[in-house]
């Protein structure tokens, strides 16, 4: 009912009536301008800023006089009774009070607080098992029917028992009693005071305009504009935090030579970054006695070499170990996809006929990509043992099986999986398309089960063989299935780091482990050189953008087909 | 008649192909199936390695050639001593036999003839007679073979006396039978069979508890992946609703930023992210493995997509009863979307509790305190290199926690991850 008597109100806006408190929020917008521009000068006047160089400083400047310019405009709005005007305040002063709050958590040691959960945990573990317990009578209460007596009285005391609990660990950890009194102390410090003032004016301010609505003839889209943000704010305020400002921060820092280990702050250098990184030179040998580096330009260093007819072109690169890294990772990748997708397809087409046990079969598949590629790395890393891992030894036993068969004499390999500069990749790959298949061959299952049945017993029908009719109608069929299954692969592939990380190890000094962002985690937390770091990590992100690009253009082509 | 005959003929046949086509499906079932179990075991090997080694003592896990269940040696109580025991086969039967360590060792020889001696590796030679020194008598002589000397014995062989070369010699062990010590063998103690039976270390996984702050890392972990689901689904759930129902300014375009932010790669953000810790103080912080994770472009968008298919008009009804917008999420859209919830829950646990470089980064290796598990197995991996049962044993507890919510739940995995595929 209150929706239509506010759409009425929309016909005819009262204004010319003011209410005086309305002036008091004018003012607040204007003192709240005033405040944004205060702290934009002052951002400015800063020496540095954490070493980010001054285009930060002059970036957050921009934004708090962008607000100042907002929070003035809102108060002339306001002024003139204008919905917009009321929606702007409403929004900044809305937001102003999550921020505050948020910033007195963060001034009183609010989110730092979850380490003392955690260590309060750790402490009373024991009691945990009291929720346990709790829960327990709960469910087993639950099994009997409505107005069961055991129903109430059991829900009742397995509810107790883990209140009992919780109140036990928090007391016992500690956490009720210090965790409360250090709050209180922090809060009734004079800035957290003036924090907790501010965040309250600024949710008076925005309240008393949500409940003035009528006044400013709010029109239903205007409501929906501020009931659309109010259910987004929690969204969207981390997005900004943790999302969109380190993005920008990290597109600046690719262009400029930020390195936290060192005293200056961080210089612009234009495109130095990538024009580093990307460098190439190319050189033709004229005698087998040159040294590569004679041919090459300054400050390069030999990449690769190739021989075409009579002459040996040498490649240099200013960053030889960005190039290894790219081709490691594009090795990685190709063969991921070897290793992964072919087999998941079969894999997904033996789950697809109508057998009994196949869900088991599904599942058991699916089971390697739940688990952190961490502990799979420490298993694979003891399979792949030269000599008391189980992959040697059932190469081992293949080996001497055919031996034993065909009276040949084939040595036994030895494969020394993990330190082989020229295999420990392959290693990797192995162990991720092993981590991967079962995922992949679900999603491919899930397309087998989208193919008209009516269309595979018609060609049945018609004569075609099994094969045939894979080729023909069902793999055309799962285009676009297959295409979503290497794109994620793919981009799975492209940011590998954890498994070559974990199964290769820090302490293998091989490039040939270095995919682009174990390259990345190198030159950034190894070498603080997180300016060029940021430069790699854009590079990265292009070749993930050119493939989902691609992904989008090749599965809205494919729509019509699989609809 | 002759029509009879004839249907009956083709009746016959008809039911022969009949059975021959059953014959052939059954075959390619049972391929079909031994295919499918023999994936199956390749997938769960690693696993069932990882649980077995799990249980193993530190000897048994460097036994060569490799094997899965966890055995121990026996050992046996000789005077108030503990000595290990031997499992030898004579003649078809076996003894349980211990090192008689009075006798200390007896030396031996090992003789052949001329022609059998490998002469560039006498250890190595193939057939060896092995004899007590004391018992062989020494002839003086010596005999030539591919430029080594060697001397040569007179051995009794099935009662003769024979010349034969000695190859090497060597101190051999006695090895008596307890029950019998009439029954004795000389052998290298180092490569004698131990006896052993199976015999599982549970206590690993309590040892490896201590280890690396492996339990506290656990909590750590437990709370950062619970922190982490709950906010995800929160603000997806909120986030969703608000991109799915509310027509409000800006709304289309920001869908757009979001959609476009999924196929942003974390390490993109991963430099300015860690900066941003550092500067408000979160490095080495809980607080940094959960607050920037609430926000999640994708889930908002899983939750957008499923909430357009419920239908408007169970939402227009309770706007009539005056219910607001929160009430309608939380009692219509909340309870409808059951499965697309804990589809994303799972995904954000999973990720949530296997996360890796995120964790590396912000915590680092000095804040042992603040480890989750991931971390952990890191440091367990190179603090317990020579011990890889210990290793694979923290291994076990990571992995654990998500196999068992993968088979309490294992319906919304594999559907969920089915259905967000094909969309």
């Amino acid at each position: 009912m209150a929706v239509t008597s506010r759409s009425m109100g929309a016909s005819q806006p009262e204004s010319g009536k003011a209410l005086p408190a309305l002036y008091v929020i004018m003012v607040w917008q204007v003192l709240v301008g005033g405040g944004c521009l205060y702290v934009a000068s002052q951002i400015l006047q800063i020496e540095r800023i954490f070493n980010l160089g001054n285009f930060v400083q002059i970036f957050l400047a921009g934004v708090f006089t962008l607000i100042a310019a907002a929070s003035f405009f809102s108060a002339y709005r306001l002024y003139q009774i204008n919905g917009t005007g009321r929606l702007l305040a409403m929004g900044i002063d809305f937001t102003g009070m999550v921020l505050a709050l948020l910033y007195l958590g963060h001034i009183t040691g609010l989110y730092l607080g979850l380490d003392t959960l955690a260590d309060g945990l750790y402490r009373s573990l024991s009691w945990l098992w009291g929720i346990a317990l709790g829960y327990m009578v709960l469910w087993l209460s639950w099994r009997f029917p409505e107005g069961n007596l055991i129903r109430k009285y059991g829900g009742y005391a397995g509810l107790g028992v883990m209140a009992a609990c919780v109140v036990i660990i928090l007391l016992t950890s500690g956490l009720l009693l210090n965790g409360i009194s250090a709050l209180v102390t922090n809060i009734l410090r004079v800035d957290s005071i003036i924090v907790i003032v501010v965040a309250v004016i600024f949710g008076m301010a925005s309240a008393y305009l949500l409940r003035k609505g009528d006044v400013f003839g709010e029109t239903t889209s205007q409501r929906d504009t501020w009931q659309g943000w109010l259910f987004l704010m929690p969204n969207f305020v981390s997005f900004v935090l943790f999302f969109a400002g380190p993005l920008l921060l990290s597109f600046y820092l690719s262009f400029t030579d930020y390195n936290p280990a060192q005293q200056n702050p961080a210089q612009f250098v234009g495109l130095s970054n990538y024009t580093q990184m990307l460098s190439l030179s190319i050189g033709t040998l004229q005698n087998s006695e040159q040294r590569g580096a004679e041919v090459i330009a300054e400050g390069h260093a030999e990449l690769t070499r190739f021989t075409i007819g009579d002459s040996t072109i040498v490649i240099g690169a200013r960053d030889t170990l960005f190039w290894y890294s790219l081709f490691n990772t594009f090795n990685y990748c190709l063969f991921l996809l070897v290793f992964s997708i072919p087999p998941a397809l079969g894999l997904a087409m033996l789950l697809n006929s109508k057998m009994p046990g196949m869900k088991f079969f599904r599942a058991v598949f699916f089971i390697p990509s739940i688990a952190a590629v961490v502990g799979v790395a420490l298993i694979w890393q003891w399979l792949y043992d030269p000599t008391i891992g189980y992959i040697n030894y059932a190469i081992l036993q293949v080996v001497n099986f055919i031996n034993g068969l065909f009276g040949s004499q084939i040595a036994d390999p030895a494969v020394k999986w993990l330190t082989d500069e020229r295999i420990l990749m392959l290693s990797v790959v192995i162990m991720a398309a092993w981590q991967v298949i079962g995922f992949n061959s679900v999603i491919f299952l899930a397309g087998l089960q989208g193919v008209p049945r009516e269309l595979v017993e018609a060609a049945t029908v018609d004569g075609a063989n099994r094969w045939t009719r894979f080729r023909k109608i069902i793999l055309p069929l799962l285009g676009p299935t297959t295409f979503f299954v290497t794109i994620t692969t793919l981009i799975a592939g492209l940011q590998a780091f954890a498994e070559p990380f974990s199964l290769i190890g820090e302490n293998n000094p091989s490039t040939a482990k270095l995919t682009s962002v174990y390259y990345l985690y190198n030159l950034g937390f190894s070498n603080f050189r997180m300016g060029y770091a940021s430069a790699v990590a854009w590079v990265v992100f292009i070749a993930i953008f050119i493939v989902t690009i691609l992904q989008f253009r090749f599965s809205s082509s494919n729509r019509a087909y699989s609809d | 008649m002759a029509a009879n005959a004839q249907t009956a003929a083709r009746a016959r046949t008809a039911a022969q192909l009949d059975r021959l086509l059953k014959i052939r499906t059954w075959v390619i079932r049972i391929l079909v199936y031994f295919l499918l179990s023999f994936v199956a075991f390749l997938m769960l090997f690693p696993f069932l390695y990882m649980f077995f080694t799990s249980l193993k003592n530190t000897q048994d896990v460097f036994h060569a050639p490799p094997r899965l269940m966890p055995y121990s040696a026996t050992t046996m109580s000789i005077n108030g001593e503990d000595v290990m025991v031997y499992n030898f086969v004579l003649e078809g039967q076996e003894h349980k036999m211990v090192v008689d360590q009075e006798t200390g060792n007896v030396p031996f020889g090992f003789f052949t003839t001329a022609e059998e001696i490998n002469a560039a590796d006498p250890q190595s030679t193939a057939n060896v007679r092995q004899v007590k020194l004391a018992d062989v008598v020494d002839t003086g002589r010596e005999e030539t073979v591919g430029g080594e000397s060697f001397p040569v014995y007179s051995v009794s062989v099935d009662g003769q006396s024979q010349d034969l070369l000695m190859a090497y010699r060597r101190g051999l062990k006695r090895f008596v039978d307890v029950n019998d010590p009439s029954v004795e063998v000389f052998a290298v103690e180092r490569t004698a069979p131990v006896d052993e039976y199976v015999d599982p270390q549970f206590g690993n996984y309590n040892s490896v508890l201590q280890l690396k702050n492996l339990d506290r890392a656990l909590i750590n972990t437990s709370v950062v992946t619970l922190l982490v689901t709950v906010g995800q689904v929160t603000t997806s759930l909120l986030g969703g609703y608000a991109f799915s129902r509310i027509q409000f300014r800006g709304r289309d375009k920001l869908f757009l930023v979001y959609l476009g932010t999924i196929m942003i790669p974390f390490v993109v953000l991963i430099i300015p992210l860690y900066q941003l810790m550092v500067i408000i103080g979160w490095q080495g912080k809980i607080a940094a493995l959960v607050l920037p994770w609430i926000f999640t472009a994708y889930g908002t968008f899983l939750m957008r997509q499923f909430f357009i298919t419920i239908p408007k008009e169970l939402e227009e009804a309770a706007l009539l009863d005056g219910l607001g917008r929160f009430g309608i999420l939380w009692r219509i859209f909340v309870p409808l979307s059951g499965p697309a919830i804990a589809t994303q829950a799972i995904i954000t646990f999973l990720y949530a509790w296997n996360s890796f470089l995120w964790p590396l980064v912000i915590i680092g290796d000095a804040n042992t305190v603040n480890h989750v598990v991931t971390l952990s197995l890191r440091q367990l991996k190179t603090a317990a290199a020579a011990e890889p049962n210990l290793v694979l044993t923290g291994a076990a507890v990571a992995i654990l926690p998500p196999l068992v919510l993968f088979l309490l739940a294992q319906r919304y995995f594999v559907e969920g991850i089915a259905n967000t595929g094909l969309k």
